[in-house]
């Protein structure tokens, strides 16, 4: 069959969840598909605008190859849903037919590359987006979770480093997810740049980013969150400097000249202030670093990004904020998300 | 950062074998998801789990990102590879095909656990051995 294109049957039921359970089961009876096409997949949509599940809208569907095989198992499946209308009240399924697609390519082109700010330019690896001289390249592919640029709160994280990030900087980014913000302000002219996350398969992908933005000798990205003042602990997803180096005080951009670190000495690696910091999490994490001491680990002048604000917590995190001496500066807001600029 | 969830998918994919066709491609592909990305992790996380088929649930999110989890094999899977056969019985009520010891329903109840409404392996074990029972297994000391 090589050569010839395969076309698709696509059945699909709206339902509740208890005939989501039936006609799922129906599904996998009838088009179990040994060759791995078959079963049903079930799709839970109706989220609300903060990503709750309010009213599930369930949809189950099911593939089958558009030959003489396909067609009479879907006759078995429409004969099967028949019966079982006669027990649920369940709407017609929708059949279509799918062209043979390349799949693997096709979801590419929902991408586009994308400007944020003024001179911020997010493209995925496969485009080559013709840039103005000025403007900032961070190729970043859409992927496993986190930060892809699209989200509100992380666009209003570059809008603001772009606004905010003096060049020489030192920039702590917490809860980095894909690195997009630690990459952006490497890019800016940060001097150093401490990324943090404490989830592990983050700090992979943030790591590989890094160097695929050729940022590596700027961002050091870790597993963690807060770093403790005077830590001795060697952070342990370290994944650049070589304990050697570290042992030396090489390859790390922050270290004053003629900094030396005796063997016998604690390490007291991080430094124990930024220029900037940047918080992309949630509001109930933002209040729980002001409690830890965020504030104190801002330098003289220092400044704070905090984002993934919905507007009901904006409140929790303003008074957060308050009762450790910062205020707000700056103040961006699209649907339920807002960003604050504090100092 | 807080992201919002827009859908979340459920699928059955045999395991080590996710690939772009259906259903994996078009049921990812209309939410612009890096069907790659999720083939590649997919089948680098079942890779041990060669025969099963491994269901899997997919968060997606309003940036179009994703992450998934793994879910344990269908009951029926489980039980045809204890009892070392491919189908079920046609008829369960009258003719018995294959046989699992107690032992092996205990197992596949514990492996079952997360899944099943309930922290007792005692009514684990129940729904398995009911599973069986409807697909004309029998059960052995």
């Amino acid at each position: 069959m090589k050569g010839s294109k395969l076309n698709w049957i696509e059945i699909s039921v709206r339902c509740d969840e208890e005939g989501a359970e039936a006609v799922s089961e129906l599904f996998n009876r009838y088009n179990s598909g040994a060759e791995g096409h078959g079963g049903a997949v079930v799709e839970i949509g109706g989220f609300d605008a903060v990503g709750e599940l309010r009213q599930a809208r369930i949809t189950v569907r099911t593939y089958l190859p558009a030959d003489e095989e396909g067609r009479a198992r879907q006759r078995r499946i429409e004969e099967g849903l028949w019966h079982l209308r006669q027990l649920y009240p369940l709407p017609d399924a929708q059949v279509r037919e799918l062209a043979e697609t390349d799949w693997a390519e096709a979801w590419k082109a929902h991408y586009r590359p994308l400007r944020v700010g003024q001179r911020l330019l997010i493209t995925p690896s496969w485009l080559t987006p013709e840039a103005a001289a000025d403007e900032v390249v961070i190729a970043l592919d859409p992927g496993m979770a986190f930060g892809s640029g699209l989200h509100p709160s992380t666009r209003f994280c570059l809008m603001l480093l772009e606004q905010h990030l003096r060049p020489g900087d030192t920039v702590l980014d917490l809860g980095t997810g894909s690195g997009i913000l630690a990459i952006a302000a490497a890019k800016l002219g940060a001097a150093s740049v401490l990324a943090r996350d404490i989830d592990r398969l983050a700090v992979q992908i943030a790591q590989e980013n890094v160097e695929r933005n050729g940022v590596g000798a700027i961002v050091r990205v870790e597993a963690g969150s807060l770093p403790v003042p005077g830590s001795r602990l060697r952070p342990f997803a370290s994944l650049r400097a070589s304990s050697e180096g570290l042992r030396r005080g090489v390859g790390r951009g922050a270290q004053p000249e003629g900094f030396q670190v005796s063997a016998s000495e604690p390490e007291t690696l991080e430094p124990e202030t930024w220029n900037l910091i940047v918080v992309n999490i949630l509001a109930e994490v933002i209040v729980d670093l002001l409690e830890q001491g965020l504030a104190a680990r801002l330098a003289p002048g220092g400044r704070l990004i905090l984002s993934g604000i919905i507007r009901p917590r904006a409140d929790d995190v303003e008074t957060a904020l308050r009762a450790h001496g910062l205020s707000v500066a700056e103040r961006l807001e699209e649907g339920d998300w807002l960003a604050l600029l504090a100092q | 950062m807080g992201k919002k969830v827009t859908a979340v998918i459920k699928l059955q994919i045999p395991a080590g074998k996710a690939n772009p066709t259906p259903p994996v491609g078009p049921a990812l592909g209309q939410h612009g998801l890096n069907i790659m990305a999720f083939c590649k992790d997919y089948n680098a996380r079942t890779a041990g789990m060669a025969g099963m088929v491994v269901p899997v649930e997919i968060t997606v999110y309003q940036d179009r990102t994703f992450t998934f989890e793994l879910k344990t094999p269908p009951a029926t899977d489980l039980l045809k590879r204890a009892a070392g056969i491919e189908k079920g019985s046609a008829e369960p009520n009258r003719s018995k095909k294959g046989r699992v010891t107690r032992s092996q329903i205990r197992e596949i109840a514990e492996q079952k656990m997360a899944d099943l409404n309930t922290s007792d392996v005692e009514s684990a074990m129940r729904m398995i051995e009911g599973t069986a029972r409807s697909m004309g297994i029998a059960i052995v000391d």
